[in-house]
């Protein structure tokens, strides 16, 4: 798993490349995102469509940066994600809890405009 | 007394050095005081040309016993070097080892401060593994950042540094306020700096190039030593890791049903094949009143020891849910709210929980996130039982909806975890729904425990056994 950052129009766009699964590389993750919260950001979209693999313990990276956003007050948003990422949105019933879009400029597109 | 073969090899008793550097002392003196005596004869009284014959001789005399100092020098490095290398071979403890190359140095190259710093896992800190002569880090070992002062130099370059004096070097970072001049060898195995070996002198221009040599072997040990005792570690850890899983893995089973309860109208079967990693998976049979059972399947994400302690909690919290609620939406709420409570976020459980009324053949459940059960109706038809709800202990106060389904004789319901259906072939192929379906159809006439027997190896030779990543668990109820 690699994650590219990049910011625009003060939304955080983080593009999830590989493999989603447990270990330290999940625990990374999760301290990534603690950082970003507390550097003040509270607008994020996870882009997803380089993500060729996931498992439970992916999901659970996918929560846990949900929990920590949300928290703080924040949103998050996911982008592309993929057939295989929804099927298992759909077992487990996180799709009613993500908001998704097909597209990172679509996702971009449903923060409200302004700060 | 140690008795191993190796005290044979132990060489002769070390030479007495201190009492050896006091003759070597005195007899220089002695030869120093003679040619003064010499130089302050009346010169008629005496024989020029017998005068540099005698001081030809004495010259002869320093000489040779500067070489006598040196082969005993060279002797006491050999004696001393041996006994690091058999320490090397009996002592598993670093420190210990480590102590003893000190000191043996320090008869060798005399320093007023010494220590052998560690490089540590990260490669960006040196720690001070053994110190001598430091009194501002008496207490516990040093650490200090790499890169920086003459430790710094020495291992970033992979070559040793002697400094005269330390005041004129730009590279030198004070650490002892006495110190004046300095030693510094970096300590490699295998072509990679492991740490470095730092000697310290009160004195200016203590230590020579001839010093640094004499320690390179010092080092070579020191550096085998500190090798060794990485691998030792490691060793130990995964040793540790493994008396985990073996540990979660009984705590797992030991929360397993060893049997599937008898009773009337049906045929009930469950299966949990451990994978090498331990998982969280879990199922149970529940005796709730004398007509309704209780059946759950669950899969913690996640492995090893957390999974399992997370098992054993919701195991807990649905068994006494579960007797102390009559509605199923109630149960997974309340448990829900627990596991949200007792675990993080990013840890979640999938679960289906049912209630069948024996007599009745009816099915009332709801499905927390968990894979769907497979309901093979006798006629061919195939139903998913997703009704219900979110996944256990992400989040909190998630409702949950139930369905009720009812049996007729020759159905079969399938539970499974996901490392039933997504065991994948050498392909890439998952196992999937239609093969489940297959296997379990097969031989559903043979009775629920001919079914989990050929579902768990069609899944075994659909993956190959070795392939198996995770847990195998399943339940058959069958409807006779």
């Amino acid at each position: 798993m690699r994650v590219e950052t990049r910011e625009q129009d003060s939304v955080l766009i983080l593009k999830i490349h590989g493999k989603m699964m447990g270990g330290p590389e999940a625990t990374t993750f999760q301290e990534t995102i603690k950082q970003h919260v507390a550097e003040g950001y509270r607008k994020f979209i996870f882009d997803l469509g380089e993500v060729d693999w996931m498992n439970s313990s992916g999901l659970g990276s996918l929560i846990g940066g949900l929990t920590t956003i949300k928290n703080a007050g924040g949103e998050l948003k996911l982008a592309a994600v993929t057939e295989k990422i929804h099927s298992l949105f759909l077992i487990t019933k996180l799709v009613t809890i993500f908001e998704s879009y097909d597209t990172v400029d679509e996702a971009l597109n449903s923060f409200p405009a302004g700060k | 007394m140690d008795s191993s073969p190796q005290s044979k090899d132990i060489p002769p008793a070390p030479p007495r050095t201190w009492a050896q550097r006091r003759i070597f002392r005195e007899l220089s003196d002695a030869l120093s005081a003679v040619r003064q005596e010499i130089r302050r004869l009346p010169s008629q009284s005496v024989d020029g040309d017998r005068l540099r014959t005698f001081e030809e001789q004495l010259d002869r005399l320093a000489h040779l016993l500067e070489h006598v100092e040196d082969v005993e020098r060279t002797r006491l490095e050999i004696h001393l070097i041996t006994q690091v290398a058999l320490s090397l071979s009996n002592a598993l403890d670093l420190d210990e080892v480590l102590a003893l190359i000190l000191d043996s140095v320090k008869q060798v190259v005399d320093y007023d401060a010494a220590g052998i710093f560690v490089l540590d896992e990260g490669g960006r800190v040196v720690v001070g593994e053994i110190l001598r002569g430091y009194d501002t880090f008496a207490s516990g070992k040093v650490r200090q950042k790499l890169g920086r002062g003459l430790m710094g130099w020495a291992m970033e370059h992979m070559a040793p540094v002697v400094v005269a004096d330390v005041a004129r070097d730009p590279r030198y970072v004070n650490a002892r306020p006495q110190t004046r001049s300095e030693l510094a060898m970096p300590l490699f195995t295998g072509g990679k700096v492991v740490g470095c070996f730092n000697l310290e002198s009160d004195s200016l221009g203590t230590f020579t190039g001839r010093d640094a040599d004499r320690l390179m072997t010092f080092a070579s040990h020191a550096a085998v030593a500190i090798e060794r005792a990485r691998m030792h570690r490691e060793i130990l850890a995964k040793q540790r890791m493994e008396e985990e899983l073996a540990l979660a893995r009984r705590m797992q089973l030991s929360l397993l049903p060893r049997s599937a309860p008898e009773v009337e109208n049906f045929d009930l079967a469950g299966v949990n094949t451990p994978s090498e990693m331990v998982g969280g998976d879990y199922f149970d049979y529940i005796r709730l009143t004398n007509k309704d059972l209780g059946l759950v399947i669950s899969d913690v994400a996640g492995k090893g020891v957390p999974a399992a302690f997370i098992m054993a909690s919701l195991r807990a919290s649905l068994r006494i849910e579960a007797v102390a609620h009559y509605s199923i939406s109630t149960i997974l709420y309340r448990v829900n709210n627990f596991l949200y409570e007792s675990v993080e976020p990013e840890r979640f459980v999938t679960a289906f929980y049912g209630v069948l009324d024996v007599p009745a053949r009816h099915l009332t459940y709801s499905n927390a996130g968990h894979n769907p059960p497979l309901l093979l109706r006798r006629d061919g038809r195939r139903e998913l039982l997703t009704e219900g709800g979110l996944i256990l202990g992400a989040f909190p106060g998630a409702a949950y909806r139930e369905s009720v389904v009812t049996f007729s004789p020759g159905d079969m319901l399938v539970l499974y975890t996901d490392g039933v259906t997504e065991a994948e072939s050498p392909e890439g192929e998952q196992f999937g729904l239609d093969r489940l379906e297959e296997a379990a159809r097969e031989v559903a006439s043979r009775g629920a425990r001919a079914v989990t027997s050929n579902l768990v190896r069609a899944v075994q030779r659909h993956a190959g056994q070795s392939n198996l990543q995770d847990d195998l668990t399943l339940m058959v109820i069958r409807c006779r």
